[in-house]
């Protein structure tokens, strides 16, 4: 309750003061939640890291130009969720355009892949039967709710908020994604 | 091999701790930190500084409400409370300003509305009291109303009629407000005679505040009377025929009053005999013997206020032409011996009163006391048309004093022969209409 308060009034001071200091503390609150976020639907660490700082750098503009923001948390997370579709859409023309070219420009390219996929193989090697690997596995639905709820603790007003959707709504997607992801790692597979 | 719930949720918050893979990096986190710090200050020294905002207000409450709350039931509540206060308070200000406001006046008709309401109020809300001591009140402010309006000065004939109109406006309203009060006396007796007594004793009080309202502002009202002689444009109203309306006026508004001081005593006499519980005989007595000082009181104020005032118009008229002087102190003598015949008539009746009252006949002092404040008020009437004469005469005296002595210079003796109409003393005219 404390801490919400605290997020609050660090919302207030943004809005009111454009306050850079009270940015940077929302920035230490949020930046891991959102990295996770991010981490989830994205091949690479580095493209990871590159749509955090930019869900960041985008939010401030946006309270800065805005003065009505309620919700600092779900406004990172629609952010996040905007810049990944805008993401997967650059790589895609990336990749036509790329079939479009020469043999050997495609070599490289692919070269370049093979690197981007280095952390899931070093997850696989580290993780064993870690659960992030089996969080990977499932549904964009079903990992977003459980990253929320059990790793970021969001409560569920909070989530129903970013997703868009009602609590019961979201109630119901949780308990599936808990019972897919038990047995996934039951199953191990 | 099963997992439970709980270690699954275990397992799921143990991806929190810094070590696990899909955790950013510390020394990324800082990098990235004061790279975000850079770009915003940078963009913040760009942009204009904010002015404040009434959307501050809001965001400010958001911290410790709900933002919903705040933004869809706090902000419409407090905006139409706001805009009620505002309303509320124009509203306000106009109602204290018409207080003070006069017949005539455009703020008067909001004052006589805000008065009406509250009666109607008080009529739904069944309180006989409540009606009675408003329509005392409402009377009072009428008369007392006539008697600043007939105070003010009024320099041509046009302000003048307006006075006299406002003015007797003023009277006729009083005179509603009497008349009504007397049918809420008479209302109470027939529906709820348990709250008779209680009634008598609220408009006793009430109606005395009215008699002394209106003894106050008699003289006063009389003067506009006497004072405008313009008859209303094209509607063949002669001077006289307004001013014996004007007249009847006061003199219906004064009969009101003693209407409802004889419906009280009646009232209480009634009840007295009906139930010796509700009213006792000390009460009654009590009743009586008050308003028979009270009118003793008035009778000997209207003897001396005529022993005065016939004083004065005899020094006023010293000087005057003896036709004159002749004809005011013949006035005034009639006066004089009318006013003493009322108040020996009065004072026996009184005397009558009393020892009805010592035999607890009720009912025939009662009657005894209405028959001498009739007698009061008519020696009270005669008072204020010699205070009015006076007061003629006074005015006239000085008007006389004002106008500049001519200045007879030493002229050639063709010219001396030749005299101006101006050297002539006129001697100063009475009123004819002082309704002596």
């Amino acid at each position: 309750m404390k801490e919400k308060l605290h997020e609050k009034f660090l919302l207030y001071r943004l809005q009111t003061k454009k306050d850079p200091e009270a940015y940077g503390a929302l920035y230490d609150v949020y930046v891991a939640r959102i990295y996770r976020f991010i981490f989830f639907k994205v091949k690479t660490k580095e493209e990871a890291e590159d749509l955090t700082s930019e869900v960041f750098l985008k939010a401030w503009h946006y309270i800065t130009e805005h003065a009505e923001v309620y919700n600092f948390s779900a406004l990172l997370y629609r952010i996040a969720r905007n810049l990944i579709i805008d993401h997967y859409r650059t790589e895609k023309k990336r990749a036509d355009d790329v079939a479009l070219l020469g043999d050997d420009e495609l070599e490289d390219t692919g070269n370049r892949g093979v690197q981007q996929q280095i952390p899931m193989a070093e997850m696989n090697e580290l993780a064993g039967e870690h659960i992030e690997i089996y969080l990977r596995k499932l549904k964009d639905d079903y990992r977003e709710v459980i990253t929320m709820r059990y790793i970021d603790e969001l409560p569920m007003g909070d989530i129903a908020t970013i997703l868009d959707k009602s609590e019961v709504n979201v109630r119901v997607t949780l308990h599936r994604a808990l019972k897919a992801l038990r047995r996934l790692m039951e199953q191990k597979i | 091999m099963s997992i439970s719930k709980k270690q699954l949720k275990m397992q799921l918050h143990g991806l929190q701790e810094e070590r696990a893979v899909i955790n950013p990096d510390k020394k990324w986190l800082e990098t990235n930190r004061t790279f975000l710090m850079s770009e915003i200050t940078r963009a913040r020294y760009n942009e204009p500084a904010k002015a404040f905002s009434v959307s501050y207000i809001w965001d400010g409450l958001s911290v410790v409400l709900p933002p919903k709350f705040v933004h869809s039931f706090m902000r419409p509540v407090l905006v139409a409370v706001l805009v009620f206060m505002v309303a509320s308070g124009g509203w306000i200000t106009t109602v204290s300003a018409s207080n003070s406001s006069l017949p005539g006046q455009r703020l008067h008709v909001i004052k006589t509305s805000l008065e009406s309401a509250q009666i109607a109020v008080a009529h739904l809300s069944g309180s006989s009291e409540t009606v009675a001591k408003l329509e005392a009140e409402r009377a009072v402010k009428r008369i007392e109303e006539a008697r600043t309006l007939a105070r003010t000065p009024a320099y041509n004939p046009a302000q003048k009629k307006e006075q006299k109109v406002n003015v007797q406006r003023a009277v006729v309203d009083a005179q509603k407000s009497m008349n009504n009060l007397n049918k809420e006396l008479v209302k109470a007796e027939a529906q709820k005679p348990a709250a008779a007594a209680s009634l008598v004793a609220v408009t006793t009080p009430a109606v005395e505040h009215v008699e002394d309202a209106l003894e106050k502002a008699k003289s006063d009202i009389k003067e506009v009377v006497l004072a405008v002689a313009i008859p209303a444009e094209g509607d063949g109203t002669d001077d006289d025929s307004v001013e014996n309306d004007f007249v009847g006026v006061v003199a219906a508004l004064e009969r009101d009053v003693i209407a409802v001081q004889t419906k009280n005593a009646d009232l209480m006499v009634k009840k007295y005999t009906e139930d010796q519980q509700m009213v006792s005989a000390e009460a009654v007595k009590q009743h009586l013997d008050d308003q028979i000082e009270k009118i003793e009181n008035k009778i000997d104020g209207s003897s001396l206020l005529v022993t005065k005032k016939v004083e004065q118009v005899k020094k006023a008229t010293k000087g005057d032409a003896a036709e004159t002087v002749e004809k005011i102190v013949k006035k005034t003598a009639v006066a004089t011996e009318s006013i003493h015949e009322t108040s020996v008539m009065a004072k026996e009746t009184l005397t009558e009163a009393q020892a009805f009252i010592k035999q607890d006949d009720f009912g025939a002092a009662a009657q005894k006391v209405a028959e001498a404040r009739e007698l009061a008020s008519t020696a009270a009437q005669t008072a204020s048309d010699v205070a009015v004469v006076a007061k003629t005469v006074e005015n006239e005296n000085e008007l006389d004093a004002a106008v500049p002595v001519p200045v007879v210079t030493p002229l050639p003796a063709v010219q001396t022969a030749v005299q101006t109409p101006q050297q002539e003393t006129t001697p100063a005219p009475v009123s004819e209409s002082a309704g002596l």
